[in-house]
């Protein structure tokens, strides 16, 4: 992961699958282009299990790296996209 | 404002509020129909993404517009095509360089499926196998490339698929062409379900390799044949002292096995006597100074110095000693001969002094002789002085026959031989060495004793040593 990169945070904490989904996904759609051209990381926190499979098998079908770790009473996912030189 | 039509009475106003309200009834229904339907297709697009659908609780119809989920997944699915496309992009390249790869490989490729149908071959393989045939996609392996209705039981198509691991067969004959050889590794490739799909076989044509190999095995077996047969001593040492190589007439002569050898330092060999020389020595070839014709020490097994000389220089790699060459001779008989030389040389010399000792020495008892014969001849003499005259006559023959073996071994040592009566010398040579002595012999001569070639100075002096001995030995001798 790029350090220099900006991270920009979602906290869904509360919120279940759909709407965890729906969320993350406006997030990623909102910010396609920064996170394309790799400057920006989402960062986002979720206590909903199954929206961590959801969430990040859906932006990896996107072409997106999804880190999963898991923090004390959540879970964080890295959303960002390896920078590819031209 | 405008005015009320006049005609505008009560019961048209009910008549169309009645309208109204069946419309905006009516309205209400396709707007619920399509909100549902909305909410259907939302869902239908959140079972793909794989999560659950809505809930009325969790999102109301206004929050439901707002939100937008169709735009939201569309925008994604969007995304998801434009990485697939990609992604089939990238698959496709790929595909390119190994098909590249594939049919420009030094190596004969086949895929077969788990049936030992032919699924693919590169060209490679076609020319190794000398595969004729258009096309033998679909056939079955052993029977293009074994020519057997059954699969060899040393396929490895067979190994991999009762192993489940990657099988490795050599010199595998082509039953196309029975004048290659080839190496064999197959390979299995997993379905989804963990089982063999299909077996890629990589052959390598080795019939060349092969062929080096025997030249290179002949190669050796000539240089080691020479080496072993040489009668020098030949080793290779590395820089650590420890033994690289050496021959068979090492091994013989310094009486070590094959077994001796990787434990051997070279400094288990070198006789005390020369270690530090040879060590001197071995720093100077290290350092890459050659040797010619060295003399030093060896120790065998059991102890025996060996003396050898011999040419010692050094093998380097990349600026550096890996190794001492040296070529010995055992030159330990040689060096014996040598001083045997010189002790012979030395005795010549000393045979030389004696002949011309013997020499005079004979000119004066020829001298004395003459007088005692003259003496004897005498009228004046008595008998008793005449017997003493006559033993003085004898010594002086005895005499003569000693200066005759120093001439003898003056002139190194060859047997002055004549025809001689051994009873005769037996007889004089006893009588005379007893005379005068306390003790007897007795002569037990056979009469038909034959006359013998010998050197009587010689023989009459190893008779005379014996009776010497023999009288000496006598209790009161």
């Amino acid at each position: 992961m790029d350090d220099t990169r900006k991270t920009i945070e979602f906290d869904l904490r509360g919120q279940i699958c759909p709407s965890t989904l729906l969320t993350a996904l406006k997030g990623v759609n909102s910010h396609q282009k920064d996170l394309n051209d790799g400057e920006i990381e989402l960062s986002i926190k979720t206590d909903h299990r199954d929206a961590v499979v959801t969430i990040s098998d859906a932006v990896r079908n996107m072409g997106y790296y999804a880190d999963v770790s898991r923090k004390e009473d959540y879970y964080l996912i890295i959303i960002g996209k390896h920078h590819t030189p031209k | 404002m405008s005015e009320i039509n006049p005609s505008y009475n009560h019961t048209t106003r009910h008549d169309d509020m009645t309208s109204l309200t069946k419309e905006n009834k009516e309205l209400r229904q396709i707007n619920q129909k399509a909100l549902n339907y909305i909410r259907r297709k939302v869902d239908q697009l959140l079972s793909v993404m794989g999560t659950k659908p809505l809930s009325h609780e969790e999102l109301d119809n206004e929050t439901l517009i707002d939100l937008d989920p169709i735009g939201i997944i569309g925008n994604s699915f969007q995304q998801i095509l434009s990485h697939l496309h990609k992604t089939n992009d990238d698959l496709r390249t790929v595909h390119d360089e190994l098909q590249a790869i594939f049919d420009s490989a030094g190596v004969g490729i086949l895929l077969i499926d788990k049936n030992k149908l032919i699924l693919n071959y590169n060209k490679t393989l076609e020319e190794m196998f000398s595969i004729k045939s258009a096309s033998v996609i679909g056939q079955l392996c052993q029977k293009v490339f074994c020519k057997m209705d059954v699969t060899p039981s040393d396929c490895p198509y067979m190994k991999v698929m009762e192993s489940s691991k990657p099988s490795y067969r050599t010199a595998c004959l082509c039953a196309n062409n029975n004048d290659k050889c080839f190496t064999m590794v197959g390979t299995p490739i997993f379905s989804d379900s963990g089982k063999i799909s299909q077996v890629i076989l990589i052959s390598s044509d080795i019939t060349e390799r092969l062929k080096m190999e025997d030249y290179l095995h002949s190669i050796i077996e000539k240089y080691t044949d020479l080496f072993d047969n040489a009668n020098d001593l030949i080793q290779a040492i590395a820089p650590d002292g420890s033994f690289i190589y050496v021959n068979k007439t090492w091994k013989e002569t310094l009486g070590y096995d094959d077994k001796d050898i990787p434990s051997l330092n070279v400094w288990d060999i070198i006789h005390p006597d020369c270690d530090t020389d040879c060590k001197e020595i071995f720093k100077q070839v290290m350092s890459g100074k050659s040797l010619k014709m060295h003399e030093t020490k060896f120790l065998t097994k059991d102890g025996r110095t060996v003396i050898v000389e011999g040419n010692i220089n050094s093998s380097f790699k990349d600026g550096m000693p890996v190794s001492t060459r040296g070529i010995f001779r055992d030159v330990t008989e040689k060096r014996h001969t040598e001083k045997e030389l010189i002790k012979s040389q030395q005795l010549e010399s000393l045979g030389i002094l004696a002949g011309g000792i013997a020499h005079d020495f004979n000119n004066i008892l020829t001298a004395i002789l003459g007088n005692i014969n003259l003496a004897r001849m005498s009228r004046d003499i008595d008998k008793s002085a005449g017997i003493r005259l006559e033993e003085a006559e004898k010594a002086c023959f005895r005499a003569r026959d000693l200066t005759q073996q120093l001439l003898t071994f003056s002139k190194g040592g060859a047997p002055v031989l004549r025809l001689s009566s051994l009873e005769r010398l037996i007889r004089g040579t006893a009588s005379f060495v007893l005379s005068g002595a306390n003790v007897s012999c007795e002569f037990f001569i056979p009469d038909d004793l034959w006359f013998v070639e010998i050197d009587e100075g010689q023989i009459s002096q190893v008779i005379s040593n014996l009776v010497i001995n023999a009288q000496q030995s006598m209790p009161a001798g």
